[in-house]
């Protein structure tokens, strides 16, 4: 095998592009999230992490390898920003919660 | 250490950090459920994080199998995530939703009820529980007729209703009984609810409170009420027409002049169905005039016909009547029956001509009286004077021609005395028959000259009179005090006459046993000057006191002058100038003559 | 006046004609007198028409007018006279019982020369006549129509 493909990386791939969709197609109502553009984005950036996975079996593979750790490490702040403003501040209230 | 293990620690401490913060924040945002499905997308990756961390820190496979299993949960999780979350705003909405139609339902501007299949009261709004002054807990659940005033028909009505025997759609009144006892008429509507098998499964009723539209409709009624019964008392025909002068109002006045039993029978009429055509015609040509142009038409005095067929004379006034907008709808008719006073005032032209008539031949009688009946004794007087003159002849003649002796003595006494006393005689009434005449034609010229009112100074006037008296107040050996008088209005030469009678009055009826003593004084009073002229001088008896104004009446004929004149002029005068004349007398003591004149 | 004029006497009533006569002969006046009997026949004389006496054109006449008469009362004749243009020259003396201010007035009005009242007191009478007569003979009265 020349390519080492990981089917179990193609099917979090998959899996991502699904959840994707859903977000895509459910943007509006998410929305209403606080704060939702933080997570939506978080998600995003998880998913090229995900990307990157599978393309560092055919080039690049220690950079992109980085890159798919980088991608982890910020998605896991930018979820942990997100945590922290609809958690982390202010009393609650009945406008800023769900 | 290995670069890709600082990403992998960073991974596993961000998000341990929110694990940590959702935690401690946990009441604070998001459903329950969405936050343990993101909670565990937290564990995971964590775990992810850790297990990445300690492959790539020792370059060990040891968790490469759980770092496998929890790397495919990741997404996995994800998509719960977004589900959850998705669910959750879902809920939100609703609730929402669900909150503002409480809010509608309890807010509207009608109360609202809804009742199970038992006629239970399962829903209320708080506008109905103001209404009614109750709490929801004392109302829910209690069959609705409860709060109604009749309860048997309200229980027969919603039974009707839950049968499906009322077509929807159906308004109608009822009476409620608030908490406090008081009653509430309402309108009310009525919805029926059916489950999804079409099955009526209860009644959605708005309740309206009609009591302020009840109140406005009685006080309106009142009103009326009111208006009608003035309308119909009133004794003057009261009418309203519309613009073709069909009688849209009528009183029963109107009614009975036209006819009619009740005023409802000449609704929609015109003047046509019940006047002469001619009649008729002229009532609506006046209608039109004042429907046209706007302009009332005020107290026109018109003949008219009444039901009898008497004639009948009416004052009416047409005002134009208008709408909200200002638009002449019709006209207001008020129409009073002046017969009575018409006749009256025909009945006192008729007088007034009469009278007018009366006086023309009064001065020609008086004019007659003064020419004619003077130029006889004109005659009488000349001719006497002639007979005495011829007489006076004779005897002149018989002196120088025959001897006294031969004249009888008859004749001689018949010549020289029976003759000339005769004549004496017819002259002296002829005289004095001249000086009635002529006193009665100057009565009858004061009642034609014009009077000419204006302010007299009357401490100079009678400073004047007794000045051109002098001669008689000496003569009579009298005095004569004027005391300050007030000034009053009137004909100053005719006044001036009044005051020269009473004098001469006065003087001529002194007692002769005293001194004369004369007092002018005067008073105002009601806005009269009263002025008063006082003697000590012979009285008058009670019994002539009423007298005293007549005509040609006089006290002594035989012993004063005068033509028993004076003060009947006197009260003339004073009659034309709204005055007054009157006296007060003893006898023996003396008289008060009493003027008063409009003071200035 | 001279001797020729004529005294004309209109007056309806005979005593008070002779009264007025006889005052005037005892006051020294010898014209010719002429009693007229009511306003008819003054307007007849002067306007020489009907039966009875006529005016002549060259003599001088003096009127004594009386109002109430039979027919044609005195005022009536007083406004006829002072309307012709010959007759208007011949002075008119009322001499009449009323004494109502407005009579007298509207005969000055018409143009009357003297108003005297006629006292019923028979002194005062002849006096009034007297001097009636003693004006008439100092008066000079103008011929109507003069010769042309």
């Amino acid at each position: 095998m020349i390519y080492e493909i990981f089917e179990n990386e193609v099917v979090m791939l998959l899996i991502g592009v699904g959840v994707l969709i859903f977000i895509l197609g459910s943007r509006p109502r998410l929305k209403r999230l606080p704060a939702s553009k933080i997570l939506i984005v978080g998600f995003y950036v998880l998913l090229v992490g995900w990307v990157l996975t599978v393309l560092e079996g055919f080039f690049c593979e220690r950079l992109l390898d980085y890159l798919e750790h980088m991608c982890y490490a910020v998605s896991s702040v930018l979820v942990a920003i997100w945590c922290w403003k609809v958690f982390g501040s202010g009393p609650p209230s009945r406008k800023e919660a769900l | 250490m290995h670069p890709v293990a600082v990403f992998d620690i960073i991974t596993f401490l961000a998000s341990l950090a929110a694990l940590i913060v959702l935690l401690k924040g946990w009441k604070r945002a998001l459903e329950p459920k969405a936050k343990l499905v993101f909670t565990g997308l937290l564990v995971f990756t964590m775990c992810y994080g850790f297990s990445l961390f300690v492959e790539w820190t020792w370059q060990t496979k040891v968790l490469d199998r759980i770092e496998d299993i929890i790397g495919a949960l990741v997404p996995m999780w994800w998509a719960f995530v977004i589900y959850a979350f998705l669910a959750g705003i879902a809920e939100e909405e609703l609730r929402e939703r669900e909150a503002r139609f409480q809010e509608l339902f309890d807010e509207a501007p009608v109360g609202y009820h809804e009742l199970d299949t038992e006629g239970r009261i399962m829903r209320v709004n708080r506008t109905e529980l103001d209404m009614l002054g109750y709490t929801a807990e004392e109302m829910l659940g209690k069959p609705v007729w409860e709060f109604s005033v009749d309860k048997e028909k309200s229980r027969d009505t919603v039974a009707d209703k839950l049968a499906g025997d009322i077509p929807p759609g159906r308004v109608f009144e009822r009476t409620l009984r608030r908490k406090d006892g008081n009653t509430l008429p309402v309108l009310v509507g009525v919805r029926l609810l059916r489950d999804k098998a079409g099955r009526i499964s209860g009644i959605r009723s708005a309740i309206q409170n009609i009591t302020e539209r009840k109140r406005a409709e009685e006080s309106l009624a009142e009103e009326r009420s009111l208006l009608r019964t003035l309308i119909d008392n009133m004794p003057d025909n009261i009418f309203v027409k519309d613009i073709e002068s069909r009688f849209v109002v009528a009183n029963i006045a109107v009614a009975h002049f036209m006819g009619a039993t009740t005023p409802d029978e000449l609704l929609g009429k015109t003047d046509f169905d019940f006047y002469p055509q001619e009649l008729a015609a002229r009532y609506y040509a006046d209608d039109q005039k004042v429907i046209q142009s706007g302009q009332p038409l005020v107290s026109r005095e018109e003949p008219a016909v009444d039901a009898a067929g008497s004639r009948k004379w009416y004052s009416t006034t047409k005002v134009p009547l208008r709408d909200s907008r200002g638009k002449i709808v019709g006209l207001v008719g008020i129409s009073r029956d002046i017969t009575a006073r018409k006749l009256a005032e025909e009945d006192s032209e008729r007088l007034m001509q009469t009278l007018a008539l009366k006086n023309e031949e009064l001065e020609s009688v008086l004019y007659v009286t003064s020419h004619d009946l003077r130029a006889p004794l004109v005659n009488i007087q000349g001719f006497s004077h002639e007979l005495s003159r011829s007489c006076d002849l004779i005897c002149s003649a018989l002196r120088d021609k025959v001897p006294a002796a031969d004249v009888g003595e008859k004749v001689r006494t018949a010549l020289n005395k029976d003759v000339p006393e005769a004549l004496g005689f017819i002259m002296t009434s002829a005289k004095r028959m001249d000086s009635l005449l002529s006193g009665l034609l100057r009565l009858s010229r004061l009642g034609q000259a014009a009077v000419n009112i204006e302010p007299l100074d009357m401490n100079a006037m009678l400073t004047d009179v007794t000045k051109s008296m002098e001669y008689q107040v000496k003569e009579a050996g009298a005095t004569v005090d004027i005391e300050s008088l007030p000034p009053c209005l009137g004909d100053a030469s005719q006044i001036n006459q009044v005051f020269s009678n009473i004098l001469d009055n006065a003087l001529k009826y002194l007692d002769e046993s005293r001194p004369g003593v004369i007092r002018i004084y005067a008073k105002v009073e009601d806005g009269q000057s009263i002025y008063c002229v006082e003697d000590n001088g012979a009285g008058i008896a009670p019994e002539h006191q009423s007298k005293i104004f007549e005509i040609f009446h006089r006290l002594e004929p035989d012993k004063k002058s005068g033509e028993g004149l004076g003060l009947t002029i006197v009260r003339h005068i004073l009659d034309r100038h709204n005055g007054k004349v009157w006296a007060e007398s003893e006898l023996g003591k003396g008289s008060k003559f009493f003027v008063s004149l409009p003071s200035v | 006046m001279k001797k020729e004029g004529v005294i004309l006497i209109a007056e309806d009533d005979e005593g008070h004609f002779e009264l007025i006569k006889r005052s005037l002969q005892r006051a020294g006046i010898c014209n010719e007198i002429l009693r007229l009997a009511d306003g008819q026949e003054t307007l007849d004389f002067l306007l020489i028409r009907g039966d009875g006496p006529k005016r002549e054109p060259d003599k001088q006449y003096l009127l004594l007018l009386d109002i109430r008469m039979p027919k044609i009362d005195g005022i009536e004749v007083l406004e006829k006279v002072k309307q012709d243009p010959e007759l208007k020259k011949i002075p008119v003396i009322m001499l009449t019982a009323t004494d109502d201010p407005r009579t007298i007035e509207r005969c000055h009005s018409l143009g009357c020369s003297v108003y005297i009242v006629k006292p019923v007191e028979y002194e005062d009478f002849a006096d009034a006549v007297r001097k009636v007569g003693l004006l008439l003979s100092v008066v000079e009265v103008p011929q109507i129509s003069r010769v042309k």
